[in-house]
């Protein structure tokens, strides 16, 4: 067919709206993976702030430093303080109980991942 | 340095969490007699951390007991009789969680004019908030969130402690400033509350000599 569209029109910078990465640390007793962690994080939001709550911060996780327990999330600049006071509620993590603390946000994901590294 | 208010007095636990969070310990207690607070003073002793006598009744004789002998008082909430009480009194430091999750909250306009005349800091403990479940929680926000704009209105020093009972209930005391966010605040005024703890602790003449950090990054 000819006048099929193959693939989506990438969104203009100006509508894509701002962001914010938020690099958080899970003190804990173990190491952490990374699949509980997420898990972990999207029950407690779900049960703060709820579906809609979630849509709007534009939640995802983006990675996690098991050996650290260092972990990345990404959110909407205009949600970030909402995203950093969820995390405070993070206090088990699959019953292994942990103190989060947030140690840096940024623009950039590159910049934290550099923070992670050392 | 951040205040930050615990309900367990195990020293081993709290030092390394000092260090490792940047902030300093107030060690929250009911103390039965004296010889209970002089007993916590020693072991503390070799560190910066503080003591506070909580009340749970509205009992004056208690209160004037340990008003010189403790470094803080506070005077647990959840009831009008005991939020009367400790906002009529200059003598109490802290007013912790006035409001339960009823439907009605214990906290209103009066007292909260009150509290801001005797110079009494509202209290909030991050661990009843961790705690209560998703239904208890949003009765909790409901009610706080009428708190947080009582105490905006007639500048009352809100403080957001872990009030926590072991070592993993304790949270970095800067990153409450999200958690007044969450309750209405500003980002600028939240710091404002978080970090101005220490000045309106100085300013009641309970803290000497503190070091006020100012400028500081978040």
């Amino acid at each position: 067919m000819k006048n099929v569209k193959k693939s989506l029109k990438a969104l203009p910078l100006s509508m894509r709206g701002k962001k914010r990465y938020v690099l958080f640390e899970l003190f804990a007793e173990k190491p952490l993976s990374a699949a509980i962690v997420e898990k972990e994080i999207m029950q407690r939001f779900l049960q703060i702030f709820g579906s809609k709550g979630i849509a709007e911060q534009r939640l995802q996780f983006i990675g996690f430093y098991g050996g650290k327990n260092l972990g990345i999330v990404k959110c909407s600049l205009e949600e970030c303080e909402n995203v950093k006071a969820g995390l405070l509620f993070v206090g088990k993590v699959a019953g292994i109980s942990a103190i989060p603390r947030i140690v840096s946000v940024s623009g950039s994901v590159k910049k934290l991942k550099t923070i992670a590294g050392k | 340095m951040y205040l930050d208010l615990v309900f367990f007095d195990s020293v081993q636990e709290l030092q390394p969490l000092a260090k490792k969070l940047g902030q300093d310990f107030i060690i929250a207690k009911t103390f039965r007699n004296d010889f209970e607070l002089k007993q916590l003073k020693e072991k503390i002793s070799s560190t910066a951390f503080k003591t506070c006598h909580v009340l749970h009744s509205p009992n004056m004789q208690e209160l004037l007991k340990f008003r010189q002998k403790a470094d803080f008082i506070a005077v647990y909430g959840k009831n009008l009789g005991r939020n009367k009480f400790a906002v009529s009194n200059e003598r109490v430091d802290f007013l912790l969680m006035p409001c339960s999750s009823a439907r009605k909250p214990e906290f209103d306009a009066a007292l909260a004019r009150l509290a801001a005349e005797n110079k009494v800091c509202i209290g909030l403990l991050f661990e009843e908030f961790a705690n209560a479940g998703s239904e208890g929680l949003q009765a909790l926000l409901r009610n706080y969130l009428l708190v947080a704009r009582l105490c905006r209105k007639f500048k009352i020093q809100i403080a957001v402690f872990s009030g926590a009972k072991n070592a993993f209930g304790t949270r970095q005391e800067k990153d409450f400033a999200s958690f007044l966010c969450l309750l209405g605040y500003s980002r600028e005024q939240a710091l404002k509350q978080v970090r101005g703890l220490e000045r309106f602790l100085e300013k009641k003449g309970k803290l000497e000599g503190f070091e006020i950090l100012e400028g500081e990054k978040e």
